[in-house]
């Protein structure tokens, strides 16, 4: 995705004009699609949007109303290029349909709205940067004397663990695991800006996430971090995929929290005593799976804890569908998204798991809103909350 | 008729979510697998069979093409709209109607994804044998549509073989049951056999029954790599006059190898000209020991590496592997894709290694690479053409590439198609190849479908309305 930002237009339209005529049609993607299953249209199907964006590009077809719904509605999870047999990346077709339709000004006001608050107050949600520690109010005095300090890990929060009261669990459950087993980390407070994502997913490509990129890059490497740590699988696929492409390499290594917390299990300075007699399942996030190829960090972490039964579907790792969170999906069609998630909540209850665990905000975000008209015996829960409670620091 | 009035008209059959007249979406459904586009007037998402009922009605007054169609995974132009019209996209027509254990056979309606539909019947231990190379994406509509088979026709047969009854919405409207419940009939034409692989054209089908077997107690699968082609057939002659009957036997060539190594570089497969992959079923017992037999005849005949298994999990991996390797045929050859055309010639067994090698020679002649593989058992090869797409000199090739093929399947006593279908990819060889079948099927078409509105200009039956007869 990222490799799309440096070339020039004619080399993009040709690479991406070749990727799209080498799909055989042969509709393997249609039988993964998980809006295609919902809405059942060829176009909403991943073959059908490769056809669309065909069709745009050789300027055969106008773009429709539909047409941008229809591309609107792909969760960017990347299923249907993991199976591809023609090896067609599908994302970055999708991404660079919805820069065409960027451009033209028709990107869905849902998301332009994401894209202006991003462009006026440098997060998602519009709000004022200062607002950006609202999260820590339990954990002030751990991070007080953090804040912009140089130290061994920057903690890239990501906005939507800032911002969003439900979500707050997360970082906080991470500082209080950090604090825990002594670890020398810094935040970026009011300075840090959101990643960039929505501006590449909504295929804003008007060099702005640039901007962003540079700066929390700067920001960063300004207090001489050796590692930069971020628990949302979406900054992470930014930070680790994209901004190297926009920066060069980086001052750091970019790590997931799952993949932090793996190696201290190894090295044996994390250690779970407390039991957890539950059979769980573990959604993998598809910008950490699937676009990042991290499967087995969130694993360890989970088969380390005493009791628990860790169960893998069949359709999990690189097979696993998305929880409907992606894509920006949720912002244009609330009810594809949903309808998604509770596709895998039926799943989920059918096979008797207890409780699903997550390494994503959007992920808890969208199950949390799905699993309120559900019984309450299935639950969702953030890996970092759980570890922390295990670890009796929540 | 102009888009107001369509829209009109269909308004009164569906709701605003069924159907559509959009100009993006109408591209969308202008292809399939071949390398045919022709746009629709209008795409229509049935939800039951009164929806296609009113439908064709609509159709017959106005005389507008009706296009059935199941996932768009068709390899012919079959669900392609030549002279424009409605395509009946049966997605939604999904539901598994009625499981008769006792009677051996289920319903369906036409949109059931045959991978769904075996799902499903596994868990009572039955299932629907014939396995199209498509069966994760494939319609059972699709399949009776174009008498589809695939891997296991060696021993079970193919679709035909297995449709007890049809639910058919005819020409002007009426309903039509065309079989009966019951394991056999003599009961008049067998209607059920001219409607499987009538492409849609003579009407349109929702309900589908078919006969189900009981699924093996075990299975086994040998695989021989050879270095010489010559000797692959005889190894399958020799699998036959040893008295077994394989489930299935399929051939890979040497591209069909590499294509799979690089989709699945864990299957890690020899450097070979040729592999065979043999699957054995029945009882445990019988199992294991016809597997044994064939592992010696693959040796005893030239294979250099052979391997068996009865394990489920080795033995599906490599089915899964076989069963993508068409589309995935492109890996082998950076900025090429495959096409469609000239994919589904049906030899006689005797003349495999020659037509084999007639493929080489003509990839050699026109410098596009074919990768082939099939299913050899019935003598049927999907030689995999890739092209540049972007190349109009590339088009001109596969043209002629693709007539020479074809050409060459008729010469020797073969067939242009054994299980994909006429469709608009084979209409010109029909006449060639069958030339009274194509008068009496001219004949039939003009009696059932007066009005040329079922699927029109597809295997070369609009002749037939030209004519004075």
């Amino acid at each position: 995705m990222g490799a799309i930002i440096r070339m020039n237009e004619s080399l993009l339209n040709e690479s991406l004009l070749i990727d799209m005529l080498k799909c055989a049609r042969c509709g393997k993607c249609r039988a993964l699609c998980p809006s295609f299953k919902e809405n059942k249209w060829e176009t909403s199907s991943a073959r059908g949007r490769v056809l669309l964006s065909l069709g745009l590009m050789q300027n055969k077809i106008p773009m429709t109303k539909r047409l941008i719904s229809d591309i609107f509605s792909c969760f960017i999870c990347k299923q249907c290029s993991e199976l591809c047999p023609s090896a067609v990346d599908v994302p970055r077709i999708i991404e660079n349909t919805r820069t065409l339709i960027h451009k033209k000004g028709l990107t869905p006001s849902p998301i332009q709205l994401i894209l202006d608050n991003l462009d006026e107050s440098k997060n998602i949600f519009n709000m004022d940067q200062e607002d950006r520690l609202l999260w820590t109010m339990n954990v002030e005095e751990l991070i007080e004397n953090r804040i912009c300090k140089p130290a061994e890990i920057g903690f890239f929060v990501g906005c939507l663990e800032s911002f969003k009261g439900s979500l707050g669990v997360i970082p906080e459950a991470l500082i209080l695991i950090m604090d825990a087993l002594k670890i020398d980390f810094t935040i970026l407070g009011e300075e840090e800006w959101c990643c960039g994502n929505p501006y590449f997913i909504a295929g804003d490509s008007r060099h702005i996430a640039n901007q962003f990129a540079e700066h929390n890059i700067q920001k960063m490497a300004a207090l001489k971090v050796k590692t930069v740590v971020t628990t949302c699988p979406g900054c992470y696929r930014v930070w680790s995929s994209i901004y190297p492409v926009i920066y060069g390499t980086l001052p750091f290594q970019i790590l997931h929290s799952t993949q932090l917390l793996a190696q201290l299990i190894a090295k044996g300075e994390l250690q779970i005593t407390n039991l957890l007699p539950q059979k769980i399942v573990f959604q993998d996030p598809c910008e950490l799976g699937r676009h990042c190829g991290v499967y087995d960090a969130p694993r360890k972490i989970l088969s380390t804890i005493p009791n628990v039964r860790l169960f893998d579907f069949e359709n999990s790792r690189e097979n696993s569908e998305c929880c409907g969170g992606g894509g920006l999906v949720k912002a244009v069609h609330p009810n594809l998204a949903k309808l998604q998630c509770q596709n895998k909540i039926k799943q989920y209850l059918s096979n008797k798991i207890d409780q699903i665990i997550t390494a994503c905000p959007s992920c808890l975000d969208n199950y949390l809103t799905s699993l309120e008209s559900n019984p309450e015996t299935l639950t969702i829960k953030d890996l970092h909350e759980l570890i922390a409670e295990l670890l009796d620091l929540l | 008729m102009n888009k107001a009035k369509l829209t009109d008209l269909l308004s009164t059959i569906f709701d605003e979510k069924s159907y559509s007249t959009d100009e993006a979406v109408l591209f969308a459904y202008s292809m399939d697998v071949s390398i045919h586009e022709y746009v629709p007037d209008a795409v229509v998402l049935p939800e039951n069979r009164d929806q296609v009922v009113q439908l064709v009605k609509l159709a017959h007054t106005y005389n507008i093409p009706l296009i059935p169609r199941g996932s768009g995974t068709g390899a012919s132009g079959g669900a392609i709209a030549v002279h424009g019209g409605i395509i009946v996209d049966f997605t939604k027509m999904n539901k598994i109607l009625n499981l008769d254990i006792e009677n051996l056979q289920v319903t369906v309606e036409s949109g059931v994804i045959h991978a769904d539909l075996n799902k499903y019947l596994e868990q009572f231990g039955f299932f629907f044998p014939v396995i199209p190379g498509s069966s994760d994406m494939c319609s059972i509509g699709g399949m009776v549509g174009n008498s589809a088979s695939g891997l296991r026709a060696v021993k079970y047969g193919t679709t035909k073989d297995y449709v007890l009854d049809l639910e058919v919405v005819l020409p002007d409207g009426k309903i039509g049951n065309l079989g009966s419940s019951v394991q056999k009939t003599a009961s008049g034409y067998d209607l059920i056999r001219l409607f499987v692989g009538s492409e849609g054209t003579l009407g349109i089908i929702t309900k589908i029954t078919l006969k189900i077997l009981p699924i093996p107690e075990a299975r086994g699968v040998v695989s021989g790599f050879f270095n010489d082609v010559e000797q692959i057939g005889k190894a399958v002659v020799n699998i036959f006059t040893a008295k077994i009957i394989p489930a299935a036997i399929e051939l890979l060539d040497k591209s069909a190898i590499q294509a799979i190594n690089l989709y699945k570089p864990t299957m890690n497969l020899p450097d070979a000209e040729a592999m065979l992959l043999v699957e054995l079923d029945g009882t445990k017992e019988s199992v294991i020991s016809i597997t044994k037999k064939v592992y010696h005849i693959l040796k005893e005949n030239g294979a250099f590496q052979t391997e068996m298994t009865t394990k489920d999990e080795e033995r599906q991996k490599l089915w899964n592997a076989r069963k993508l390797v068409g589309a995935a045929a492109r890996r082998v050859r950076d900025g090429y894709a495959r096409v469609y055309e000239g994919e589904d010639i049906t030899v006689p067994l005797s003349k495999i290694a020659k037509t084999l090698l007639k493929l080489r020679e003509l990839s050699q002649e026109f410098n596009l690479p074919i990768v082939v593989f099939g299913h050899i058992g019935d003598g049927n090869l999907h030689p995999a053409i890739l092209i540049q797409k972007n190349n109009p000199e590339h088009w001109e090739k596969l043209n002629q590439l693709s007539e020479k093929i074809h050409e060459f399947a008729i010469e020797i006593g073969g067939t242009v198609t054994g299980e994909h279908g006429i469709g608009l990819t084979r209409a010109k060889y029909l006449q060639k190849e069958r030339p009274i079948v194509l008068e009496l099927m001219r004949k039939i078409k003009k009696a059932i479908d007066p009005k040329n509105i079922m699927n029109p200009g597809k295997m070369d039956l609009d002749g037939g309305y030209n004519s004075n007869e």
